[in-house]
């Protein structure tokens, strides 16, 4: 359909709607057609994902509706579950489909409430028929404390083929001079921030800002306090358990900051932080049983469609046991994570980043960041390059796994500090990066999971038909995940050498050469 | 997207009366629908109160410009191509070329509203014409309405002939009883003799004063809410019906 043209209007005074009305084109009439009253309640993903496609999830009763931002109806589905929402909750319809695609395996939850009272209007022309339509409504946010009134608001919608009145009516309502709003988009933003939380305040992608002068303390401060910030945020999503991606996104800011350590370790106060990493390390090790989990868990209709139909019951109570398991695990994380070693390290960790006495800023902290990461990025780049030169048809799975770990310590190295470098170059090889690193993630994941298999495998006893049909079920799935590995290994050496190329290595040279400190006292 | 063609070469059997009130159903269950009014005696566009606008008229159907002309209905998601004066001519209009190719025309013309519309619905003029050849090629599914009388018989039987002459799947079609009433025993006869045939639906539409009121009131049956009447449940039922058995994917 072509896209319906609409616009909102807020009518500060709701007094003077009924005058707003009379000066509507003569030949046409307004018809009130009906009015409805109720609440709407809002969701989005913790990370933003639908507002980010211009788009809103609202329920009304049963009824879940989404739409753009400009009032487009892109798909609607009845549903009683209220809580969180996942895309799988709607089963095979349109609704799972394109929430598959915009949030996959992350929860809607419920931001707001938007209390409603609308009135609709039909303008008509000659022959009775609608040519466009007029919405005057008043809504109200509830949030846990307080109701919150927005001013009244017309929309105006075009009918198609009608777009002249459409553009009629926008005129005399601009010759009002009646402010204009977003519509739902707007209410939608103020409602979140009267409700206590602001869209795209969270977002999984890196950045923090650092000018070219900052040095080596203040840059790893204002970094791994960014990462802390992280963990907090999504602190309470894990323990809630609302859904896989809390623990996923916390952990990466657990291994981001590990990598910046170690990165940075020769500049840095290593007495001081050699407790620091240690307990980054046992958080990193206590959040991963319960990753490893989900990843399983969520492969499981993947999984699934790779072993023949007979043998899918036997793949159920694998999931099943990894269910149970998960459970176990959740549990054991959530002890973890309100014990006083986990409060005391964020606490000492935020202390240390954040006082200007800490050794991080004295010393080696003091010198200029931009130098040491140049020299540290060329070093990182040549050690990926002579180690994903000598992988070969005969290189084991361990090889692998360390480039993949030197890639991504290589990477976050250049997320870091993305701001030092010219924005069009470093997206541009963050690009070729990310390409091997798919790669290399893929092939170790199927490695990480036929271990796993394989180890399941080995501890299964006894000869009932369970037992023997969950083997078989995973005699077969490292079968096809065997095969799998074996052409993202035939992929990886294609992939790594569009990325080892003179070129890409001369624009990590052109990088590192087109800022040092030295330029930046001479400018 | 699906086309769905409301056919009979037998005038008065309720085709345009079919049509829009598919159109409306299937709207009403959650589907982009687009009406195309072949009829060049515009009777849908009226149902509708849509007048073409002025530049509209054949040429601009044929050389596939008539996307601007498309209207909606009073009903978001339900829209249509209005018909015009000039569609009378549009058999001449579309012996243009090879007459092999000439048949793929309308096919052609509707690809591109794919992304669009879930549902198209043409509701085409009585005849048996290369309009009705292009009609039969594009459609995924024929439906003909059958007023339970020897002549409305023997157009089905001719459109099955036409099937038949243009090479097209017979599975395409499939009938429905229009206008019965149950009081007439040659209607009954005929729907005795006929009505167990698998190119018959099992729903059909009575005669009925509500639908003939359609004119007066210029609106599907059941628009406007309110109680449901015997002629909105029955379009509801041959609708579903109709979906289940020929277009659900």
């Amino acid at each position: 359909m072509l896209p319906i043209l609409t616009r909102s209007y807020l009518v500060a005074d709701p007094t003077r709607v009924d005058s707003i009305f009379k000066r509507l084109p003569r030949r046409h009439k307004l018809q009130e057609i009906d009015r409805e009253s109720g609440e709407d309640q809002y969701y989005d993903t913790f990370d933003w994902r639908l507002y980010r496609k211009k788009l809103l999830f609202s329920r009304s009763g049963n009824r879940v509706t989404l739409r753009t931002f400009s009032g487009i109806m892109r798909c609607s589905a009845a549903i009683r579950k209220k809580d969180r929402l996942f895309a799988w909750d709607f089963e095979d319809s349109d609704m799972a489909s394109l929430l598959k695609k915009r949030i996959d395996m992350r929860a809607l939850c419920p931001l707001l409430s938007l209390r409603y009272d609308r009135r609709n209007f039909r303008v008509l022309n000659r022959d009775r028929k609608t040519v466009a339509w007029i919405t005057r409504a008043s809504q109200k946010v509830l949030s846990d404390s307080a109701e919150i009134e927005f001013p009244e608001y017309l929309t105006i919608t075009s009918v198609r083929g009608y777009e002249k009145i459409y553009e009629n009516i926008l005129t005399i309502l601009d010759a009002l001079k009646l402010q204009h709003s977003a519509g739902d988009s707007e209410l939608f933003v103020q409602g979140c921030i009267a409700s206590g939380r602001k869209p795209l305040d969270y977002g999984s992608k890196f950045y923090v800002e650092l000018d070219r002068s900052v040095s080596v303390g203040e840059a790893v401060s204002r970094i791994c306090l960014d990462l802390v910030d992280a963990m907090e945020k999504n602190y309470e999503g894990v323990c809630s358990d609302v859904d896989s991606e809390f623990l996923h996104d916390f952990r990466i800011a657990v291994r981001r900051t590990r990598s910046l350590l170690s990165l940075l370790r020769k500049s840095l106060p290593r007495e001081q932080l050699r407790v620091f990493e240690a307990e980054f390390k046992w958080l990193g090790s206590v959040t991963g049983p319960l990753r490893d989990n989900d990843v399983y868990l969520l492969k499981k209709e993947v999984y699934r469609n790779l072993v023949p139909h007979s043998l899918r019951d036997g793949l159920n109570l694998f999931f099943d046991d990894l269910a149970a398991r998960r459970s176990d695990d959740l549990t054991e994380l959530k002890k973890n994570l309100c014990s006083t070693r986990y409060r005391n390290l964020l606490e000492s960790w935020k202390r240390f980043l954040s006082d200007p006495q800490s050794e991080l800023f004295q010393g080696p902290g003091k010198q200029v960041c931009l130098d040491l990461v140049n020299k540290i990025v060329r070093k990182r780049f040549n050690r990926f390059v002579k180690e994903g030169d000598q992988i070969s048809d005969q290189s084991d799975d361990g090889q692998f796994h360390t480039l993949r770990i030197r890639g991504k310590k290589f990477r976050y190295l250049l997320e870091f500090f993305r701001p030092f470098y010219a924005e069009r170059e470093i997206k541009l090889f963050l690009k070729h990066m990310k390409n091997v690193q798919d790669c290399l993630g893929d092939f170790n994941d199927l490695s990480v999971q036929m271990d796993m298999l394989n180890d399941t495998l080995e501890q299964l006893n006894g000869r009932n038909r369970k037992t023997i049909l969950l083997a078989a079920a995973l005699g077969s799935l490292i079968t096809r995940l065997k095969t799998e590995q074996q052409q993202v290994k035939n992929a990886f050496y294609s992939t790594y050498e569009a990325f080892r190329t003179e070129e890409n290595k001369r624009l990590i040279k052109q990088l590192t050469d087109s800022c040092r400190s030295t330029k930046l006292i001479r400018e | 997207m699906k086309i769905l063609a409301v056919y009979s070469s037998k005038g008065g059997v309720g085709k345009t009366a079919s049509s829009v009130n598919f159109a409306y159903t299937a709207h009403c269950t959650g589907h982009r629908v687009l009406l195309c009014d072949m009829d060049s005696q515009g009777a849908a566009s009226y149902y509708y109160r849509i007048k073409p606008k002025k530049k509209f008229n054949r040429s601009r159907l044929l050389n596939g410009s008539y996307y601007q002309f498309i209207r909606g209905t009073d009903y978001t998601g339900l829209d249509l191509l209005p018909a015009h004066f000039s569609f009378r001519n549009l058999d001449i209009a579309l012996k243009s070329g090879q007459r092999e190719k000439n048949r793929f025309i309308l096919h052609k013309l509707l690809k591109p509203l794919e992304s669009e519309y879930d549902i198209v619905i043409l509701d085409c003029p009585p005849n048996l014409t290369l309009l009705s050849e292009n009609i039969i090629v594009a459609a995924d599914c024929v439906v003909t309405p059958v007023v339970p009388t020897t002549l409305s018989v023997l157009a089905l039987s001719q459109l099955l002939k036409l099937f038949k002459k243009v090479d097209c799947e017979k599975r395409k079609i499939c009938a429905f009883f229009s206008m019965v009433e149950q009081r007439k025993t040659m209607h009954r006869g005929v729907m005795d003799k006929y009505g167990a045939h698998p190119i018959f639906m099992e729903n059909h539409i009575p005669y009925s004063a509500e639908i003939e009121k359609m004119g007066l009131y210029r609106k599907p049956v059941g628009a406007g809410g309110g109680v449901d009447t015997p002629g909105t449940v029955a379009y509801r039922s041959l609708w579903s019906e109709l979906y289940q058995r020929r277009l659900a994917p």
